[in-house]
C-alpha cells in the first residue's frame, strides 16, 4: 500500500469517527518528509475531497506537530472552523536517507544519523551518571507498553539483556536501542469547540521551534558547536511556549508521548521536558514511575521503539494516543488517571514540537 | 561581532546574522571529546566500515570549539596516514587534525576502459577518491617530552 493510500484510510476513519464529511471542512494539513510534491492532494484526491487549500508540512520527525500546529492556529483564529489533518510516510529499511545532508557529507561518512545518536548517548551516560542498563531498562519499559497496542510494529516484551546482547550499531547504542524506519499514517479533525464532540479531548497548545546554534549534538547536525551548557534545546523552548500557552505546567501532567528515536534521547527528553531532574532516570525506571501504571505514564503506546517511525505520521501518531488515553479508549494501556497529556517530537531541522491536549 | 567562532566558514555569523565574518586558523590540535564506530554504510558512502567518527574539542578564544570528523585510527586504504597499529581511542586523549581520503562512487563509464568485458586493471586500481578533514589520535610519552 502506498503511503498516499494509507493516508486516505486513516482520514476516512478519522472523518467518520467525527461525523465529518464532504463540505464540512475548509482545509487539509498533510504532514510527510518522503511523500513527494502535492501528497496532501493525492491523500484527499484518493477521497474525493480536493477543492480546499491544501497544504503539505515537512520539518522532519516533527512534522506532524508542525502541520498540527498550523492547523489549530488557524481554528484559532477564526480563519477556519475545522480542518483535517494527516501524516503519512513510507520509509526505507536502514538508515535514513535524507537530502538534508550534501553529497560530500555522506561520501564522507559525516550522514550516519545513528554516529550522532550514540555521541550524544555517550554524552548523556556520561554526564548524568547513567549506564548501558539504564538504556535497556528504557527499551524494556516501552516494548512492555507496545505488547498492549494493537497498532505496534514490536509487540513482544524484550529482556534488558536481549536488548545489550543485541547487535551494535554504534556503541553504545544496540540495535534494540533504536527505533526502526517504517511505514504508516495517522489523521485528525480538528475542530472549533462548539462544534466538537463534547467528550473530545481540546488541544490546548500546538507549539513548534527550531533551535539556535552552538550545540554540535543538536539535531541540526552541525560540524561544529561551541560549549553548550547555556544554550536552550529546541524541545525545552518548544515545552516553555506550549506551557505558557496552555497554562498548566509539568506536574499537572497525567500521560506523555515523547520522541524515543533511540532509548538515549528518551531519557534525555525527560529532562528537557522537565519530567525529572537530571540523574533521576535510572531510580525512576526501577521503580516504574513512568510506566502505564506509574504515576505519570510515559510512551504508554510502547513509543517508537514499539511503533517504529513513519516521520510525517510519528508525531500525529503521539496526539492519537493522547487522544485514546484521555477518553479512556486505549483498552488494556488505559493510564488510570489520564486527564492531561502532552506530546512531543524532535527531530531534524532541528524542529521540536510540544503538544497540550486535556479533556 | 560575536566573537564565536564557527566551523566551516560561512558568510554570516550563525549566532548573531552579523556580515564581516573573519577566517581564522584553528589549531591543529585538540582533545577527543566523543567518537563512535560505525558498522554499516550510511546511504551514500562508499568507502570501508567499520570506520570512526568523532568530535574534537580545540582551545579557540573565546572558548572551545567542537568540530566533527573522523577519526583515523589504523592501517586502512582509505587513510593517507598509516599507523603501526591502533591506538585505543580515550576521553580527552590528544588528537592531531589531518586529512584522509575517501572513496567516491565509481560513475565512470566501463565502455571508456580498454580491454575486453571494459576490464581494467589499473582502473580496479585506482577507484575515485576525495579528501576530507580527519582527526588521528597522537602517541604522546608522558613524561618524557
Amino acid at each position: 500500500m502506498t503511503a498516499h493510500a494509507m493516508g486516505a484510510k486513516a482520514l476516512r476513519e478519522a472523518m467518520d469517527n467525527a461525523g465529518v464529511g464532504r463540505g464540512d471542512f475548509q482545509a487539509a494539513f498533510c504532514a510527510t518528509a518522503y511523500g513527494g510534491v502535492a501528497s496532501g492532494h493525492r491523500v484527499l484526491g484518493a477521497l474525493g475531497l480536493t477543492g480546499v487549500p491544501i497544504i503539505d508540512v515537512e520539518a522532519g520527525c516533527a512534522s506532524g506537530g508542525a502541520a498540527l500546529s498550523l492547523a489549530a492556529a488557524a481554528i484559532r483564529s477564526e480563519q477556519y472552523d475545522t480542518v483535517l489533518v494527516v501524516g503519512i510516510e513510507k520509509m526505507a529499511k536502514g538508515m535514513i536517507r535524507s537530502s538534508f545532508f550534501p553529497t560530500w557529507m555522506e561520501q564522507a561518512g559525516l550522514s550516519a544519523g545513528p554516529a550522532y545518536f550514540a555521541m550524544r548517548a555517550q554524552r548523556l551516560l556520561r554526564e548524568q551518571g547513567l549506564s548501558s542498563e539504564d538504556l535497556a531498562e528504557l527499551v524494556v519499559k516501552n516494548r512492555a507498553a507496545g505488547v498492549h497496542n494493537p497498532d505496534a510494529m514490536f509487540r513482544k516484551e524484550v529482556s534488558a539483556s536481549q536488548v545489550l546482547d543485541s547487535k551494535t550499531v554504534c556503541d553504545p547504542l544496540t540495535l534494540f536501542m533504536l527505533c526502526a524506519p517504517n511505514e504508516g499514517a495517522a489523521a485528525l479533525v480538528l475542530r472549533r469547540s462548539d462544534l466538537a464532540d463534547q467528550d473530545s479531548p481540546q488541544i490546548l497548545s500546538a507549539r513548534l521551534r527550531s533551535h539556535l546554534p552552538g550545540s554540535v549534538l543538536d539535531e541540526s547536525t552541525p560540524l561544529a558547536g561551541i560549549d553548550d551548557s547555556d544554550i536552550e534545546g529546541p524541545t525545552s523552548l518548544a515545552a516553555a511556549d506550549a506551557f505558557t500557552e496552555a497554562g498548566v505546567g509539568v506536574d499537572d501532567l497525567d500521560v506523555v508521548e515523547c520522541q524515543d528515536t533511540d532509548a538515549a534521547r528518551e531519557l534525555l527528553v525527560w529532562t528537557e521536558l522537565g519530567l525529572c531532574a537530571p540523574g533521576e532516570q535510572s531510580r525512576i525506571l526501577a521503580d516504574g514511575e513512568f510506566g502505564i501504571d506509574g504515576r505519570l505514564a510515559v510512551n504508554p503506546s510502547g513509543g517508537l521503539l514499539s511503533k517504529g517511525e513513519p516521520l510525517g505520521a510519528s508525531a500525529l501518531g503521539q496526539v492519537i494516543e493522547l487522544y485514546r488515553q484521555l477518553r479512556g479508549q486505549a483498552g488494556t494501556r488505559q493510564h488510570e488517571a489520564a486527564r492531561l497529556g502532552l506530546a512531543h517530537t524532535i527531530g531534524r531541522g532541528a524542529n521540536a514540537s510540544v503538544t497540550i491536549l486535556s479533556n | 561581532m560575536s566573537g564565536l567562532i564557527h566551523f566551516p566558514l560561512q558568510d554570516v555569523c550563525p549566532y548573531t546574522g552579523a556580515k564581516g565574518v573573519e577566517p581564522i586558523d584553528l589549531p591543529s590540535t585538540g582533545t577527543l571529546w566523543s567518537w563512535t564506530t560505525v558498522n554499516a554504510s550510511p546511504p551514500g558512502y562508499h568507502g570501508a566500515v567499520p570506520y570512526s567518527l568523532g568530535i574534537v574539542e580545540m582551545n579557540v578564544d573565546p572558548g572551545v570549539l567542537r568540530v566533527v570528523g573522523r577519526i583515523e585510527n589504523s592501517i586502512s586504504p582509505e587513510s593517507s596516514i598509516s599507523l603501526e597499529s591502533p591506538i585505543p581511542l580515550e576521553q580527552g586523549m590528544d588528537m592531531t587534525v589531518g586529512a584522509a581520503n575517501v572513496a567516491l562512487a565509481d560513475d565512470r563509464d566501463p565502455s571508456e576502459s580498454e580491454g575486453p568485458d571494459g576490464a581494467d586493471p589499473a582502473r580496479r586500481r585506482n577507484p575515485p577518491v576525495g579528501l576530507t578533514w580527519a582527526f588521528f589520535p597522537r602517541r604522546v610519552h608522558r613524561g618524557n617530552p
